[in-house]
């Protein structure tokens, strides 16, 4: 199925959304919600384009929510389309004021003044960190609190995350890094909660693994046990290696070696 | 036909070429990303090298707990590689490869693997001896 | 009385039902709808029975729905004759059935007079039932929302007994289409065309849900309905569900409503043990299960999507559509989803006709039904009217007639209260100026005029409400209503609400206004439902209508209509007589004065609570604002 961006032919798969099509083929549209590996949430309204519908009644909607259809024509860079993401970066900007993301969103599309009330929050509220932490991570240890202006994305009553298990990915997903989350030697800080981090069990160094993600982890695969996940990366590597080095002795055959 | 990765350690001294051929194929911001491949010099008696990289396993631990499915195979080369769009770096596919062939790249803490250069692998390219090969 | 097996066993049992129904014989009706409930029904109620047993009468008491003229409650109304009492208590009891009932004498001091002292005695002569149109309310005041028996007696489930009995569920669908039905609930999208929409989906499962999660403040007319007609809207659920082919129905009320939660309830186990709901419902292979649901009170959840989400366990959050619930609802399936008047609108449409039902109303719909509006539509009519309740009347009709004839006009109109504006469509509805007074009142007349049906709540306003100020309490209502998910609702209703309240303080900025409108401009194109799209309308049809009231409250920090506290100053002028009454109201004691002299007001301990204003029947206190009490001050 072909669709029109900004007049280009492109061609998309039945079920595709216009974001994921457009960047693909490198054009760019801004965007804090968007993560290829959920489904489209349309909640901070950043990537705004224009459907161009019959007897020139357009549309504006977002890309990422958009999904692709025979005949779909979308424009990027409308006037309609720059003036309302520019308003809506000017909202986004008035609640995270120093996010450097944001900042340099602004300068890209030609925010130059700030007319609102800074309200000097940290967090977007994408919701990305609860959609990660709850659909693929499947910990479930985050979730949207409060309505209106007194939304926040926390753990459930905004006590320690009981079923959080450190793997961080909420962090690293986060587009204006406002998670905290504090790496020591022997600990993981993240959510109220202080982790343990699991020691390779050969050389002692600290893994990026808690034994609660372990145990999540294990969950999805019943190829692994506890003791192979608790080696780090270079211990893992000097077995296999001596394990080949057998093998080329001719001490261990490959099936052998092959567990 | 599909070409095959084939490995020779016998072959090998392990001088480590391979190693900076794939730091260098694989860089981030213009340095050189962390080797998806390492050589190891082993003890006498037999002292010689040993390359360690990616089985790319038939059922790859590393795939089967990632969460967003972000480790696919590439049908063409037989790859598993990573698709970095999906991936929310949560680190289960390094615990989970028992080779330790999934590497964490210092620079930006993300995971790395073999992924055969997407069909030229530059290690067996530079390879001095043949223990590497694609063919 | 035993399960119906057969259509044709319904249809004989209502038809008998209703040729047993006396029409001659006395009846007793008292609303005991929440509002009269409030002002004691209940009471009075019980004083009818024990006055009736005392004195041996064949008189029926019959405790009924709301009749919708809340204002003056408790109501009375007494059958065959039509005669109205209104606020009655327990003591006008015996006075009632002796008199009226038994001598056929009036009782002035019962009766309801207008604003000019002119009496009316029946109740449709009251010019407040006069000019509505009633189809949905036709049963209220005539039956006890409790017994299935007196729903049977007034024709009801004759129109089930048909479709099941006579009609293809195709036939529905294209009956409801032909009727033009629009949704009752805000959007106004044609019933029959998502009934027909999830009757084409595929699924293994269909669901049904019936929207009662109102939340407009001031508007309670799903409310009475479910209240004092369940069996109405159960009957019109269990005709959608036989149409669009769903199994399992879900009605989503909200836990504020009691009442209406028991009487729907009670509605839904009465029908279950007649075997017009659950399993082969008439005997036919047609099964459908209806279950109630209680919310929690968010407002956002009466957004369909919203609603799906918590009736599924999870939050309240509007998603995005595409897909429709018609196509993936709840829990991924065919759902169709309609208002609570909608559902009460279908089993009149099956008894009278499509014709009949787009008999009344605007535009053609014999194309599509969005070619106009048909049927009635409840409004809860408040504010600064003289009658205020709920009105059901024909759509098309002005909103003059509903303001100025039924509701009698503007409180007050003789200390000077004229008309400034109606706002419709609840909290993000938009106010409407006099100018358009005589325009029709339909879906799209009002969506033109930048305001929109919403689910029917009408707020009238006077020329001493602040148009600044109703804008600044509706987005401070939307700014915690708000679901907090997308970015213009949630922010722009921040930032609006920032300004507004800056401006009622008189710390506004002119450019504030260019703001405001870039603001409700971005909130109306780029939110994610229509919670957020409608948001802005408060502001921007204030701005739109009444702009120099926003620009005098920035330029001179001046509140025009005299309701903006800050800005706002009250002295008595020399036409106060000394009557003392003023002084005597004042809770602050603020007013000191002597008999008969003029009295003056000590500004330090004024709150301008406006009391003095309202009380003084002299016109002796002004309200000073911007400029003028600067001016006032140097006098």
């Amino acid at each position: 199925m072909d669709i029109l961006i900004n007049g280009k032919k492109v061609k998309t798969r039945k079920g595709e959304h216009v974001l994921e099509v457009a960047r693909r083929e490198g054009f760019e549209i801004p965007s804090l919600c968007h993560h290829a590996a959920l489904p489209p949430d349309g909640a901070c309204r950043l990537c705004l384009v224009e459907v161009e519908g019959p007897e020139g009644k357009n549309k504006v909607t977002t890309a990422c929510t958009l999904e692709v259809a025979q005949g779909l024509s979308v424009r990027l860079d409308t006037p309609e389309v720059a003036a309302n993401r520019k308003v809506v970066l000017e909202m986004l900007l008035a609640r995270v004021s120093d996010s450097p993301t944001l900042l340099k969103l602004a300068d890209k599309y030609g925010l130059l003044e700030m007319r609102l009330v800074p309200q000097g929050e940290k967090c977007v509220l994408c919701g990305l960190c609860a959609r990660v932490c709850t659909e693929l991570v499947g910990a479930k240890a985050l979730t949207m609190e409060g309505r209106g202006t007194e939304t926040y994305f926390q753990p459930p009553f905004g006590e320690p995350a009981k079923d959080c298990v450190g793997c961080g990915s909420c962090a690293f997903v986060c587009p204006v890094t406002c998670i905290e989350y504090k790496k020591t030697d022997r600990t993981i800080e993240i959510w109220g909660r202080t982790f343990e981090r699991l020691a390779c069990t050969e050389c002692g160094e600290p893994l990026d693994l808690t034994p609660e993600h372990r145990d999540l982890i294990r969950r999805r695969t019943d190829l692994l046990t506890p003791a192979e996940m608790q080696l780090c990366g270079g211990c893992e590597r000097r077995t296999t290696m001596k394990t080949m080095q057998r093998v080329v002795e001719g001490q261990q055959t490959l099936e052998t070696a092959r567990r | 036909m599909r070409k095959i990765y084939l490995v020779l350690p016998e072959k090998c001294t392990g001088c480590r070429t391979c190693e900076l051929s794939c730091a260098y194929s694989h860089q981030i911001d213009q340095q050189p990303g962390t080797p998806r491949i390492r050589a190891y010099n082993t003890k006498p008696p037999l002292e010689k090298g040993i390359p360690v990289v990616c089985f790319q396993c038939d059922r790859p631990a590393c795939q089967e707990v990632c969460p967003t499915k972000a480790l696919q195979r590439n049908l063409d080369t037989g790859a598993i590689s990573i698709d970095y769009d999906r991936c929310i770096n949560c680190h289960a596919c390094y615990a989970a490869c028992p080779f330790g062939n999934i590497h964490i790249d210092p620079i930006n803490t993300r995971v790395a693997k073999c992924d055969l250069c997407g069909g030229s692998p530059k290690c067996a390219l530079f390879c001095p001896t043949g223990a590497l090969s694609y063919k | 009385m035993t399960k119906f097996t057969t259509p044709a066993q319904l249809t004989d049992h209502v038809a008998k039902a209703k040729a047993a129904r006396d029409p001659n014989k006395v009846r007793v009706s008292v609303c005991a709808g929440t509002g009269c409930k409030a002002s004691g029904a209940d009471a009075l109620i019980a004083a009818f029975q024990a006055e009736i047993e005392a004195r041996g009468l064949d008189v029926e008491v019959l405790s009924t729905g709301c009749h919708g003229f809340c204002e003056r409650g408790p109501l009375v109304v007494l059958h065959p004759s039509g005669v109205l009492y209104q606020k009655v208590k327990p003591r006008d009891v015996a006075d009632i059935l002796e008199k009226t009932v038994q001598k056929g004498e009036l009782l002035p001091r019962l009766q309801y007079r207008d604003e000019s002292r002119q009496i009316f005695e029946k109740e449709h002569d009251v010019p407040f039932y006069k000019h509505q149109e009633r189809i949905v309310f036709a049963m209220n005041g005539h039956i006890d929302p409790r017994s299935i028996d007196d729903y049977f007696s007034m024709g009801g489930y004759e129109a089930l007994g048909k479709v099941v009995g006579q009609m293809k569920p195709d036939q529905v669908v294209e009956e409801v289409i032909a009727s033009g039905l629009r949704g009752r609930g805000g959007a106004g999208f044609p019933a029959g065309w998502k009934w027909r929409f999830t009757r084409q989906a595929e699924g293994d499962r269909k669901y049904l849900i019936c929207n009662a999660d109102e939340g407009d403040p001031g508007a309670f007319m799903d409310r009475s309905v479910l209240e004092g007609n369940p069996h109405l809207v159960l009957e019109g659920m269990i005709i959608g569900a036989y149409a669009c082919g769903a199994s399992e129905g879900f009605i989503y009320v909200r836990n504020e409503y009691p009442m209406a939660v028991r009487h729907i309830e009670l509605a839904i186990a009465k029908a279950t043990e007649l075997g017009l709901l659950g399993q082969h419902i008439l005997g036919t292979d047609f099964s459908f299960n209806v279950h109630v649901n209680r919310g929690g009170g968010a407002f956002v959840c009466g957004e369909e999507t919203a609603l799906i989400a918590s009736i599924e366990g999870r939050r309240g959050s509007p998603r995005v559509r595409p897909p429709f619930p018609a196509q993936k609802g709840l829990w991924g399936k065919p759902t169709n989803i309609n208002n609570v008047e909608t559902w009460a609108n279908v089993p009149t449409i099956i008894n009278r006709g499509s014709a009949w039902f787009a008999g009344t109303g605007t535009g053609d719909v014999s194309k599509s039904p969005l070619g106009g509006s048909k049927g009635t539509k409840i409004f809860s009519l408040v504010g600064k009217v003289n009658n205020t309740g709920l009105v059901e009347v024909p759509m098309g009709i002005t909103l003059r007639k509903i303001v100025f004839d039924i509701g009698g006009g503007i409180k007050d109109s003789k200390k000077g209260r004229t008309f400034k504006a109606v706002q419709t469509g609840g909290p993000s509805g938009g106010c409407i100026p006099d100018a358009y007074l005589d325009n029709p009142v339909d879906f799209d007349e009002l969506a033109k005029l930048g305001s929109m049906m919403g689910s029917g709540g009408m707020i009238v306003m006077d020329d001493r409400t602040c148009m600044v100020e109703v804008a600044r309490y509706f987005v401070d209502f939307l700014k915690e209503e708000s679901c907090g998910k997308c970015t213009p609702c949630r922010e722009g209703l921040r930032a609006m609400s920032g300004i507004l309240n800056r401006m009622v303080r008189g710390q506004g900025r002119h450019e504030d206004l260019d703001l405001l409108e870039d603001l409700g401009r971005t909130m109306k194109t780029a939110s994610l439902c229509q919670l957020g799209q409608t948001a802005a309308n408060p502001v921007l049809s204030t701005l739109r209508y009444f702009r120099h009231e926003y620009v005098e409250h920035v330029d001179h920090a001046r509140c025009p209509a005299g309701q903006c506290i800050d800005l706002i100053e009250y002295r008595i002028n020399e036409q106060c007589t000394g009557c003392t009454i003023c002084a005597k109201k004042c809770p602050t004691g603020a007013i000191t004065g002597q008999n008969k002299e003029r009295h003056v007001l000590d500004q330090g301990k004024c709150v301008r609570c406006g009391v003095c204003f309202d009380v003084c029947n002299f016109n002796g206190v002004s309200i000073l604002s911007g400029p003028e009490i600067a001016g006032k001050a140097k006098e």
